[in-house]
């Protein structure tokens, strides 16, 4: 492929995900007086929802403990999980490290896009 | 050395956010915000002592010492060995954690010791009825639920936590 092509590919992708982004996730570059809102309690895109009813999965980490997953479509999150009354980490050996328990992805409204393989 | 505001470096503002909260399947909250194409998640803390924020969602059982021990010792009683040994056939849960608590009478190593005892006597019924014991730990006095200043209060204190890790 010549220079010139993959220039023009690369120029098209930027534009395809900028735009996407604004069309389907809600959001906008920075503007007005003062610091700006950089994040919300809420996905206002496409695939929108209130944060608080997403459902999460378990990621065993590579120490064995417990992390609660959730992939909602453009965004990904995670947080320890923490035994209530101890607050101590959840190691149990439910599975392998680096393996996932149940389901992660509540976001019907984007398909999900996964890392290639090398 | 300057004293007061002078001494505190200064800060600038450089955004804002409005995190919402998301409570997870064991009951505890965490902060969460989306950035528009990323997202941000964190657990809630105390900010006194560090302990995760949790609503009273996934402490399986609370037995009361009373009924599971005979005064001040870790021997359990039948009914208590039966209920325990009831509860861990039928939860159903991967893994339970076990914590003992005393009230504040006695000395704190003393309660200290007697609770690790309790716990570790809950914990081998657990293994003896099949299930898996992830922790067993005796907090003593430290952890009250209530006041110990009443007799109603201390005996609220007296008990045995389990948590279920499923």
């Amino acid at each position: 492929m010549s220079h010139i092509k993959k220039l023009l590919l690369v120029l098209g992708s930027a534009i395809f995900v900028s735009g996407c982004a604004g069309g389907l996730e809600g959001v906008s570059v920075p503007r007005g007086d003062g610091p700006p809102l950089r994040a919300i309690g809420q996905d206002r895109g496409f695939d929108s929802e209130d944060l608080s009813t997403l459902e999460a999965g378990i990621y065993i980490d590579p120490d064995g403990c417990h992390i609660w997953m959730i992939d909602d479509g453009l965004e990904g999150y995670w947080s320890r999980r923490r035994d209530p009354v101890s607050g101590l980490p959840v190691c149990t050996p439910i599975a392998p490290p680096n393996s996932i328990i149940g389901e992660i992805s509540s976001s019907p409204g984007i398909r999900d896009r996964v890392p290639t393989r090398p | 050395m300057t004293g007061g505001a002078a001494a505190q470096q200064t800060v600038t503002i450089t955004g804002t956010v409005q995190p919402g909260v998301w409570v997870d399947p064991d009951g505890c909250l965490h902060w969460i915000a989306d950035g528009g194409v990323e997202g941000y998640m964190e657990g809630r803390v105390n900010p006194q002592n560090g302990m995760p924020v949790c609503l009273n969602v996934n402490t399986c059982a609370v037995a009361n010492s009373d009924v599971l021990f005979h005064t001040d010792s870790a021997r359990l009683t039948n009914g208590g060995r039966a209920q325990m040994d009831q509860f861990f056939r039928s939860a159903g849960a991967f893994a339970y954690a076990i914590y003992g608590h005393t009230d504040s009478r006695a000395s704190d190593e003393y309660n200290m010791s007697l609770s690790q005892r309790r716990a570790a006597s809950v914990a081998n019924v657990a293994r003896s009825a099949g299930a898996r014991v992830a922790r067993e730990i005796g907090y003593g006095e430290r952890r009250p639920v209530v006041d110990n200043n009443s007799a109603a209060g201390m005996q609220q204190n007296r008990r045995v936590e389990i948590v279920c890790y499923r």
